[in-house]
């Protein structure tokens, strides 16, 4: 709680707009402009989980700025279910490192899935359900020209995706 | 729409009735192709025929349930089910053994190991430690499967029941093929070796070498029979499905190569190929392997009733699966490298497993969406007659001889052809 209250409210309010903006792109499947919020040197993607199985964390995707390009690039060409992911988050806390202008962001986050052709379209399509839960991790660069995205960890409590999806969360 | 000058209006009418597709009878007439060749859609939707799948295959057959590498240590156990969700507990023993239990309380029928995973010399709140302890009435039972603890025996049981009576259901285990463990409901049925006949020898230096480790666990849980999803590890005619296949095999020289083999007992061995991962754009060939294969290798054993082993050079990916319903099933989906990678080989091959088989990876979500829409094309009433397995190339990769090898073993033990499930197996 402390270190929330000694993040200035004009850096809350930039790093606030700056995940809620990457939801919003993110559901709306604008990907380059998702990709815009990202610091393209250093950003790195990760999406994990612990695994009460085999009492270990696992990684189901871990790729850096030109792997995540190089994977909505593809999207095209392969065949998905085109579900609509709707992610409705809540940034939670704030960690402020002034000395290195970053701020570490736990936010809660949760998927919605709206069904279109993964399934019988004709009787699901357009219905929706709640997908997963989890919290992003995200470290943000705060810099003069635009605050970046470095970092974000989907850290999901839910671990079983069904078919999978080909958009990351 | 013109009338063409001259034509008369029954003749416009006819025109625009004709036939484009196969009416009922012809669509639904068989085709002319021999048993062996054809599957009748009944035999994923029947409930009736799921039920007897489960007792005389299922019931009958050498499962996989976890890796040993799950179990590591004395007194660590495992929870899982099997064959229509039987619930089951492996534990290894203070010597060292491991040891399958049905996950249930003798007593008055509770499940009594509820975690996924653990050890029991964790106390719990109703028990004490180096036991499974049933939290209802605090029944104890040892890693041998003994009863060790009645609570008030003499005082409500008198001597009609006592703990030596009451020990836990063993089910047959064995820990081979590359340290997984294998269970068989059937007390009596033929040994693991003999049900495997030799078709491990193919990848005897990949499994046997060095131990291996599980990095990757995931459950998937479906509305589709079993089936499809077996399927889709026995034929890579459905690499059309796959962008990522396309252009890593398909578009490159060797590709129509590939061999499968049947073995007894349904199995069947799917050749070795060599992919080129750098043609699919972003990726880059993987200079990891495991012992014994090539540099982007890439080979599999499928095993009769639902098991895959598919090792694609630097990582293996085991697929168990537990049938729920004739429409629904557990997929449960491994990724294994060896016990000693240090920490940088370890990320290379997650990083190898997660680009196709990890839940955000190529070909693993077009897989299952295929299965899932296969199950909704099928649903009974929907008209579907006949799945057509009748490629042959020489039992090469767009063959389809390793799903006649499936459905032929499943005939056999079903009493019943896979092509007309109300005719008698010969």
């Amino acid at each position: 709680m402390s270190a929330v209250l000694a993040v200035p409210q004009d850096i809350r309010n930039r790093v606030h707009d700056l995940i809620y903006e990457s939801c919003l792109l993110l559901n709306e499947e604008r990907w380059d402009d998702f990709l815009d919020l990202c610091d393209s040197e250093t950003f790195r993607y990760v999406i994990g989980n612990y695994s009460p199985e085999i009492g270990k964390e696992q990684f189901w995707l871990d790729i850096d700025f030109a792997g995540m390009k190089h994977m909505f690039e593809m999207l095209p060409k392969h065949n998905t279910d085109h579900a609509q992911l709707t992610r409705q988050s809540t940034v939670y806390r704030l960690e402020y490192a002034p000395e290195n202008e970053v701020i570490t962001a736990t936010t809660g986050f949760t998927i919605y899935r709206t069904h279109e052709d993964g399934g019988y379209a004709h009787l699901d399509g357009g219905s929706t359900c709640l997908y997963v839960v989890g919290q992003y991790i995200d470290r943000v660069a705060l810099r003069p020209d635009g605050d970046k995205l470095t970092q974000r960890t989907v850290w999901t409590n839910t671990r079983q995706l069904d078919i999978g999806s080909h958009y990351p969360f | 729409m013109s009338t063409v000058a001259g034509e008369s209006p029954q003749a416009k009418q006819s025109a625009d009735n004709e036939v484009t597709g196969r009416l009922s009878k012809q669509w639904s007439a068989r085709l002319p192709l021999p048993d062996s060749h054809l599957v009748d859609t009944r035999i994923y939707t029947d409930p009736a025929i799921f039920e007897q799948e489960i007792e005389r295959i299922w019931h009958k057959t050498w499962l996989p349930v976890c890796h040993e590498s799950e179990l590591a240590n004395p007194l660590d156990f495992r929870s899982s089910g099997i064959a229509g969700d039987v619930p089951i507990v492996i534990v290894r023993g203070t010597d060292g053994k491991v040891r399958t239990f049905l996950n249930v309380c003798p007593h008055r029928g509770n499940l009594i190991v509820r975690k996924a995973r653990g050890n029991l010399s964790v106390a719990e709140p109703s028990g004490n430690s180096n036991h499974m302890t049933c939290m209802f009435h605090g029944w104890q039972f040892n890693a041998e499967g003994r009863c060790v603890e009645i609570p008030r025996e003499r005082a409500g049981y008198q001597d009609r029941v006592c703990k030596a009576g009451m020990g836990l259901r063993q089910i047959r285990t064995e820990v081979a093929y590359g340290g997984f463990v294998w269970v068989n409901l059937d007390d009596d049925g033929e040994s693991l070796d003999d049900y495997m006949g030799g078709i491990f020898d193919y990848m005897k230096v990949e499994l046997e070498s060095e131990p291996l480790e599980v990095f990757h666990y995931q459950k998937v849980v479906i509305n589709t029979n079993y089936k499809y999803f077996h399927e889709t590890g026995r034929e890579f005619y459905h690499d059309f499905l796959h962008y990522h296949n396309r252009q890593t095999g398909m578009m490159q020289k060797g590709y129509f190569d590939r061999k499968y083999v049947p073995y007894k007992n349904g199995h069947c061995l799917i050749g070795l190929t060599i992919s080129q991962y750098k043609a699919y754009q972003g990726y880059e060939d993987r200079g990891l392997t495991f012992p014994g294969m090539p540099k982007n290798g890439w080979k599999g054993i499928g095993l009769f009733p639902g098991i895959t082993f598919n090792l694609r050079s630097s990582c293996l990916r085991v697929n168990f699966m537990t049938p729920i319903s004739e429409n629904r099933v557990l997929i449960e989906v491994r990724g294994l490298g060896l016990k000693r990678d240090d920490d940088e080989t370890r990320a290379s091959r997650i990083r190898d497993f997660n680009t196709i088989w990890g839940p955000f990876g190529r070909n693993a979500h077009e897989d299952f969406l295929a299965i899932q829409t296969q199950a909704v094309a099928v649903r009974p009433g929907s008209g579907a007659k006949y799945c057509v397995m009748a490629r042959e190339e020489d039992d090469t990769t767009h063959d389809e001889i390793g799903l006649r090898c499936y459905y032929s073993e499943w005939s056999r033990r079903m009493g019943r052809l896979a092509s007309d499930p109300t005719r008698t197996h010969p």
